[in-house]
C-alpha cells in the first residue's frame, strides 16, 4: 500500500507547483518548513522518499517532480514537469496558437545554434519567418512580450541579450526535443543529458558535446585537455559557465554526474 | 461510441465504491445525481477515470491563471457528447483534489456555473503559500485594498481609493518602481483573477467607478481575517471596537455557519 498524502506532502507540492522550478537548496529548505509545519521529523536523506511519494499520487495526472540541472551553472533544479504530452501543447492554456507557432521557430533557433543560445535579434526576427511561411501576424512588441511571459514562467533564460532553454523548459519538453530534433539533439558526453548549452569537440568527424560545467569539472585536473570520445584536442577549455558563472552553487558532491545517468523516469 | 443517454439496459451494476449521496432530486431540470450515474455506465470505468483524471488537470492550469473553471468548458474540452456525467466526474475529481493537492473545489455565485480551487492546507503561521501571499508586493497590496473597501463598508469609489493609496507612494497613473503598472494591476490582473470586481456605478455621469471584493477574495480570505490584518496595523487585539465592521463579520460568519 502507497504512503499516503499528508499535509506535509501537499504543502510541498503546492509550492512546487507555485514555483514551476527551485533549486535543490530552496527545496531542502522547504522540505525541512513543511516537516516542521506538520510535526514531522526532517530527515535530509529521506528527501527522496517524500518526493517519490508525492510522484506516486500525481502521476496518475501526467505530473512528476523531476530532478534536472541547469545547463547554465550546473545547479540542480526540481521541477514539476508535466508528462502528458510528447507536443507543445501543454503551454497551449498560457499561449495563443501564433504564439506557440513562434516558441516552435525559438526552439528551432537555440536547438540549431552549436552553443544551445539564440541573440534577442534573431529571435525577434523570428517574426517575419512566421509571416512569410504561415502567413501569421505578430509584431515585434508582441514577440518581445511574449519571451517576457516565457521567461517569467520559467520555459526560457534571458541573459544579456541571449535566450535559451531553462531547465524546466528541457524538462518538460524533452519528449518533443528528442522526438522533432532527433538528429540535431545532443547528449552531453559526461552526464548523459541533453546538451543545448556547452562545447563541441572541433574533430570534424566527431559529435561529442559536453555542457560548460561538466567540461569544467572534467578538464579540471588534466594538463592534456582531449576528447573523451575522439582524443582530439579539447581546444576551448576553460570558459567558466556559458555566462561566466563559475561553480560558486556546489551540488552536493554524492551527486556525481557520471553515475546519474537517468532522469529518474519511472515511478513504481 | 456509445452515447452519454444511452438508456439504462446496463444499469444492474452500481458503482459500488462512489459514496453519492442520493439526495432527493432538486429541480426537474437539473441533472440529478442518480441520473448522472447511470449515464457514467455508459462509459467504462478506465473512461471514467481518465475524465476524471483530465478534469483535475484542467483545474489545476486554470487555477494557475488564476481563472475561473466554467463547466461548460469542461463539457466542451473534456466530457464532449457524456456532458452527462458531469457531476459524477466532479465529485471524483474534487475528492482527488482534495486527497493528493489539498484544495477544495468551489462554486461561485452566479447563473453559469463557475469554479476555483481554495487551498485547504492549514498553515499555523496563516501564511497562505498557494493563494495570496506567495507574490509578495502584489500580494500586499491586494490585502491594503481588500482591506480598505471593507473598512468603507463593502465598496469603495475608485477616487478614494486612489486618493489614499496616494499616501503609501501609490499612483494612479504612475508605475511603481516594485508593482509597475498599478492601475492595470487592480482594474485588470487582480479584476481578471476575480479577487476585485471593478465596475462603473450605474447611471453616473460623468461616469464614475467603484471597487468590491471579488468572489475569489470571499473564497480565499474572510471578512474576520481583514478585520483582524485592519486592527493589528492599528495595533490593538479587539475588533470590536470596530463596531460596524465586527457586525459585518459576524453575519457574514451567521450566514455561512448556522443552518441555511
Amino acid at each position: 500500500m502507497a504512503t499516503a498524502m499528508t499535509d506535509a506532502h501537499r504543502m510541498f507540492l503546492q509550492s512546487i507547483m507555485t514555483h514551476g522550478a527551485l533549486k535543490a537548496r530552496e527545496v531542502k529548505a522547504l522540505y525541512k518548513k513543511c516537516c516542521e509545519t506538520f510535526n514531522r521529523p526532517v530527515e535530509h536523506e529521506n528527501l527522496g522518499k517524500f518526493v517519490n511519494e508525492i510522484n506516486h499520487h500525481v502521476g496518475p495526472f501526467s505530473m512528476m517532480i523531476q530532478k534536472g540541472v541547469s545547463e547554465e551553472d550546473g545547479v540542480q533544479y526540481y521541477a514539476l514537469v508535466n508528462m502528458m504530452e510528447s507536443d507543445i501543447t501543454h503551454l497551449a492554456s498560457d499561449y495563443t496558437e501564433t504564439e506557440l507557432e513562434f516558441f516552435k521557430k525559438v526552439l528551432d533557433l537555440i536547438v540549431d545554434s552549436d552553443t544551445g543560445v539564440a541573440s534577442s535579434t534573431d529571435v525577434l526576427n523570428l517574426t517575419d519567418l512566421l509571416h512569410e511561411e504561415q502567413n501569421r501576424k505578430m509584431r515585434k512588441k508582441e514577440a518581445e512580450d511574449v519571451i517576457r511571459r516565457m521567461v517569467r514562467d520559467r520555459w526560457l533564460n534571458e541573459h544579456q541579450g541571449e535566450i535559451s532553454l531553462s531547465v524546466r523548459g528541457i524538462l518538460e519538453l524533452k519528449p518533443y526535443l528528442m522526438e522533432h530534433y532527433k538528429d540535431d539533439i545532443r547528449q552531453c558526453c559526461l552526464c548523459d543529458q541533453i546538451a543545448l548549452k556547452g562545447q563541441l569537440c572541433q574533430s570534424d568527424s566527431c559529435e561529442a558535446k559536453m555542457h560548460y560545467f561538466c567540461a569544467n569539472r572534467y578538464f579540471r585536473d588534466k594538463d592534456q585537455p582531449s576528447c573523451p570520445r575522439c582524443k582530439a584536442d579539447w581546444d576551448h577549455m576553460v570558459i567558466q559557465g556559458a555566462n561566466g558563472h563559475s561553480q560558486t552553487e556546489q551540488t552536493p558532491a554524492s551527486q556525481s554526474h557520471g553515475r546519474r545517468r537517468k532522469v529518474p523516469s519511472h515511478h513504481v | 461510441m456509445p452515447k452519454a443517454r444511452g438508456k439504462t439496459a446496463r444499469s444492474r451494476q452500481q458503482d459500488e465504491d462512489s459514496d453519492m449521496e442520493t439526495d432527493p432530486p432538486t429541480q426537474a431540470s437539473q441533472t440529478t445525481l442518480t441520473q448522472a450515474q447511470r449515464a457514467a455506465e455508459s462509459l467504462s470505468r478506465q473512461e471514467i477515470e481518465r475524465k476524471v483524471n483530465e478534469v483535475v488537470q484542467f483545474f489545476l492550469i486554470m487555477e494557475q491563471k488564476k481563472a475561473a473553471v466554467k463547466r461548460a468548458d469542461i463539457t466542451k474540452h473534456i466530457l464532449k457528447e457524456h456532458s452527462k456525467v458531469f457531476p459524477v466526474v466532479l465529485e471524483k475529481a474534487k475528492k482527488k483534489l482534495r486527497e493528493v493537492f489539498g484544495v477544495s473545489v468551489e462554486e461561485l455565485e452566479g447563473k453559469d456555473k463557475r469554479y476555483i480551487l481554495v487551498n485547504l492546507v492549514d498553515t499555523p503561521d496563516g501564511q497562505d503559500h498557494l493563494n495570496m501571499l506567495d507574490e509578495g508586493p502584489k500580494s500586499g497590496l491586494l490585502l491594503v485594498v481588500l482591506s480598505l473597501i471593507f473598512m468603507k463598508g463593502n465598496v469603495i469609489q475608485d477616487t478614494l481609493l486612489w486618493h489614499t493609496l496616494k499616501r503609501l507612494g501609490i499612483q494612479e497613473n504612475q508605475p511603481h518602481e516594485v508593482l509597475g503598472d498599478v492601475k492595470s494591476l487592480l482594474t485588470k490582473e487582480f479584476t481578471r483573477q476575480l479577487y476585485l470586481e471593478y465596475k462603473r456605478v450605474p447611471q453616473s455621469d460623468p461616469p464614475s467607478f467603484e471597487f468590491r471584493w471579488g468572489p475569489r477574495a470571499h473564497k480565499e480570505t474572510t471578512k474576520r481575517r481583514v478585520l483582524q490584518f485592519v486592527s493589528k496595523m492599528y495595533g490593538s487585539e479587539s475588533l470590536e471596537i470596530w463596531t460596524s465592521q465586527y457586525q459585518d463579520v459576524l453575519r457574514s460568519e451567521g450566514g455561512e455557519g448556522g443552518g441555511q
